[in-house]
């Protein structure tokens, strides 16, 4: 089976779990107790304005109109308007959606520069001093709260050096390549904590392989050897991880976000729980689903490209 | 004549155990070795230790001279070009032994590269033809095939055309014939041959097989628990075992010849590495073991032309052979 | 929590893999695990013993004031003494340890047990359920949930009990179907026992520790997850006295007073460490048997 077939099935599976995922968003915003309307108004509001509110959300039709509505709103990303912001959820998300893109892609760059080497040297030297350091510090940093490396990061850099902004972003894209490398290296060092671990111990697999052994016996030269053979195996691994962290890396930016007031989806997302816009919690929610299967699928199609079994 | 190869008192330890202790053997030129035991008898780290192969916390007494130099004593740099371009080894398990990402092209044409220079084309048009000396049809296309595009059969060829496209002097074959069906077996076994008689290289085969040695190879070493119990050539061996290890090894493989021999095994297991018997290492499990045998390790004495062994009743083993036979 | 929940169980396999390691040294790292762990306690329950200040005791003649003997972590901008506030948290920040992840632990072993056992179409809807919820971010979906049952400790409890079920279901099921296929089960079943005593006596003692060994981790990830949620406002609320919370607090004051949210987050990674060492410890523990 060759790639292009692969990515179809999987396609189709992906597209699935998108439904599945619409399905388990409309039932917890339908059926939780709390009652979105109430809460929008509060406890003082007529019986008129109630109806009127529920009858502009939709809520006076039979739940499996709702869901049809829903799915049919989410299938043209239409997520309703904004209660709070007055405007439709789609907007804003289309204007908030690529700064956290942009961050989360900065992250994922900066965690791979810096968990990669660290891994190689654990693993060469694996049991030597150089190991063990590394270990603690990944051990140590595993344990650490993102928004708690972000304040370090804040208190010592931004506030103290005065080397960085202490948040908000810039007005084009090469300023904010500088506003924004604070908060990616922030959600790099908690990811890399990750990806150090798992890696480490993938490269200690791929280095007591067989064919690393029989490499090495072909004469060839280590740096051969390590750069060839062990790298070529070790990105596989590697791609993996990331494709496996994808969504502990997009928890993370709603955090990054609100720890640097970065106008992404994630800042987006949480004022919005506090302005109980529901309609943009639920649109939210929904795309970044379907971007972190966006991100699964990508995941698939380089690890057929890097990976000759997967094709077989 | 003086051997290609003289390993002398070669012993590994791995932590608090002694998988091997003061091994000695030697390799003639255009000469096939069999090394024989069981799994675990320390017979696959014997050879990985010749080419500084073992992992970094073995470490490793003696001496294996190799063109006056001494193998285990090398500096990285000159070990390196000694393996594959003098020495080259190829493994049990082609399927984890050939790197899984990499077209079976770019890894033949990569050890051409470092021990010979060759490049681009050139390298290809010699990669096609060694491919073509193992017999894989095909050859040109089958260059840009994955490792798991191949059968087993292929695959253990190709990893033999990879060891040896820098035509080497000496070729270590650690188990290969062990993963493959039996009819696999004795093609791989065959192509061996001829490759050896073609490049007029040594072989040292290490298989649990006694019947692969006894249909390929020119002397024998049995092993056991990181010792030499016995060596010498194959027909003596055979005809003429002397030491109780080396008879319970022919006695477990079924011979036609007898077809009503009783199959009579080993019984009891191997001892650990780290709490080997003193004196002789098979004594626990021997028939004809006297209180003698756990004294001290017994060393190896000649028992006939060229013929080795450690077993201090090498007399009474071969009187018994006489008896049942 | 957060981090990395939707690899969990696979990262626990790699703990589990036959190690090659020299010999067993439970070692330091697992004894300075269990002394935090014990202080941890100590702390969460005898607070009032241990810390030198009421949690929530006002002094407004002495606000903000940096480390000092008299207030080892400094004050708060209400003058409230910052060690004994990260003290009393622990006892919220342990019960967050447990409650996020008892209920999950006990009904994902449950559930997964049943599911490993029956295999066939409940395993089929089982993994599509796993599909969904690793598609949605962990931390987003609590979010989301929270969101609709309103902010709070409780309703965070619920809404990651209401999740990370899956993740220990998933863990039990694969180790019941690894179990399943060795021989002592098809032995159980020829020697006419039930599937119920195959099931519980059988399969679910051998495929237990991996569960322990997880919960571990996972009390550490709770932790992670319940500050952070205190952080964002979502999980326990002001004044009470836990550490995300206390950090939240210190928000407008990270560049006058850094004392407030970096000792509270120091005793974050404390606690976590803690219990991730100790789950390394039984992790090592349990491959060696």
């Amino acid at each position: 089976m060759n790639i292009l077939a692969i990515l179809a099935r999987r396609l189709l599976h992906i597209a699935a779990t998108v439904v599945l995922v619409a399905l388990l968003i409309f039932v917890l915003m339908h059926f939780l107790p709390g009652d979105p309307v109430m809460m929008l108004l509060g406890d003082r509001a007529s019986d008129e304005q109630i109806a009127n509110m529920r009858h502009r959300l939709g809520f006076d039709r039979s739940v499996v109109e709702q869901f049809w509505e829903f799915l049919k709103m989410t299938a043209s990303l239409q997520f309703g308007e904004s209660v709070s912001m007055k405007v439709p959820v789609i907007s804003l998300i289309v204007d908030r959606l690529p700064i956290t893109l942009m961050l989360t892609s900065m992250a994922v760059v900066l965690a791979v520069l810096i968990a990669a080497p660290l891994a190689f040297i654990a693993a060469l030297r694996q049991g030597g001093i150089a190991d063990a350091i590394i270990r603690v510090i990944s051990q140590v940093s595993l344990s650490m709260p993102v928004f708690y490396i972000g304040l370090i990061l804040l208190i010592t850099l931004a506030a103290g050096l005065r080397w960085f902004p202490v948040g908000g972003i810039g007005e084009n894209f090469f300023q904010n390549l500088y506003y924004l490398f604070l908060p990616a290296l922030t959600l790099a060092l908690s990811l890399s904590a990750i990806l150090l671990r798992n890696l480490r111990e993938a490269l200690i697999e791929v280095l007591q392989a067989d064919y690393v052994s029989f490499a090495t016996a072909k004469g060839l030269m280590r740096h051969t050897v390590l750069g060839r053979h062990v790298l070529r195996n070790a990105w596989i691994s590697t791609i993996t991880l990331l494709g496996l962290h994808v969504g502990s890396l997009v928890g993370g930016a709603v955090i990054t976000e609100t720890v640097f007031a970065i106008p992404g989806v994630g800042r987006l997302m949480i004022d919005s729980i506090f302005a109980r816009d529901y309609a943009v919690v639920q649109g939210l929610t929904m795309i970044l689903a379907v971007m972190v299967s966006i991100v699964f699928l990508a995941v698939d199609a380089l690890q057929a490209l890097l990976d000759p079994r997967v094709s077989a | 004549m003086n051997p290609l190869l003289s390993v002398r008192g070669l012993g590994i330890s791995i932590g608090p155990a002694n998988p091997v202790d003061s091994v000695s053997f030697d390799v003639n030129a255009s000469e096939m070795l069999g090394i024989v035991g069981e799994s675990g008898s320390g017979k696959s780290l014997t050879l990985r230790a010749l080419l500084q192969l073992l992992p970094p916390h073995a470490r490793t007494t003696g001496t294996a001279t190799w063109q006056g130099r001494d193998l285990l004593a090398m500096p990285a740099d000159d070990i390196r070009r000694v393996r594959g371009r003098e020495v080259a080894v190829i493994y049990q398990e082609p399927m984890t032994a050939l790197d899984p990402v990499l077209t079976i092209g770019l890894q033949i044409t990569e050890s051409l590269n470092v021990h010979l220079g060759l490049r681009g084309a050139a390298a290809r048009v010699r990669a096609v033809q060694l491919l073509d000396r193992v017999g894989i049809p095909d050859a040109k296309r089958r260059l840009d095939n994955y490792p798991h595009e191949f059968s087993g059969g292929m695959r253990q060829r190709a990893m033999i055309a990879i060891a040896l496209a820098a035509e080497p002097k000496l070729l270590l074959a650690d188990e290969p014939t062990t993963a493959l069906d039996v009819t696999i077996q004795d093609q791989i076994l065959k192509l061996l041959l001829q490759l050896k008689e073609d490049l007029h290289m040594s072989v040292i085969l290490v298989t649990h097989d006694l019947g692969i040695v006894a249909g390929t190879c020119d002397r024998v070493a049995v092993m056991y628990a990181g010792r030499i119990m016995e060596s010498g050539p194959v027909y003596s061996v055979f005809r003429a075992p002397a030491h109780a290890y080396t008879l319970g090894l022919m006695r477990s493989v079924p011979n036609p010849a007898h077809a009503r021999q009783l199959l009579s095994g080993i019984s009891g297991t191997p001892p650990e590495p780290s709490h080997m018997p003193p004196g002789c290492r098979f004594a626990p499990r021997c028939g004809f073991a006297t209180p003698q045998c756990s004294e001290a390790p017994p060393p190896l004495r000649e028992c006939g032309p060229a013929h080795q062994t450690a077993c201090i009743h090498a007399d009474r083993i071969r009187q018994s052979v006489r008896v049942t036979a | 929590m957060s981090a990395v929940q939707e690899v969990a169980p696979r990262e626990a396999a790699i703990a589990m893999a036959p190690g090659k390691r020299a010999p067993l040294k439970l070692g330091s790292s697992t004894l300075v695990g269990a002394v935090i762990l014990l202080l941890f306690i100590a702390c969460a329950a005898f607070p009032d013993a241990i810390a030198p200040y009421a949690p929530n005791k006002f002094d407004y003649r002495a606000t903000l004031r940096p480390p000092s003997w008299a207030h080892p972590f400094g004050t708060d901008n209400f003058g409230r003494d910052v060690l004994s506030r990260t003290i009393w948290a622990a006892r919220i920040d342990l019960q967050i340890a447990v409650f996020c992840t008892l209920f999950p632990a006990i009904f994902g072993t449950f559930v997964g047990c049943l599911i490993g056992y029956t295999g066939g179409a409940i395993d089929s809807v089982f993994r599509r359920i796993v599909d969904v919820v690793i598609t949605i971010p962990f931390l987003v979906l609590v979010i989301a949930i929270v969101a609709v049952l309103g902010p709070g400790l409780t309703n965070m409890y619920i809404a990651v009990s209401a999740v990370n079920w899956i993740v220990y279901a998933r863990l039990i099921r694969g180790e019941i179907i690894a179990q399943k296929r060795r021989d002592y089960a098809a032995a159980g079943q020829v020697m006419g026992y039930s599937a119920s005593r195959i099931l519980f006596r059988h399969l679910l003692p051998n495929a237990l520790s991996p569960i322990v060994v997880y919960w571990m981790t996972d009390m550490a990830l709770a932790i992670l997850l319940g500050s952070s949620l205190g952080y964002l406002g979502l999980g326990a609320q002001p004044p009470t006295s836990e550490w995300g919370v206390l950090i939240g607090d210190a928000k407008n004051f990270m560049t006058t007073a850094w004392w407030m949210s970096i000792f509270p987050g120091i005793a974050i990674v404390i606690a976590g460490t803690g219990f991730s060492l100790l789950g390394d410890g039984l992790a090592r523990l349990v491959r060696r048997r």
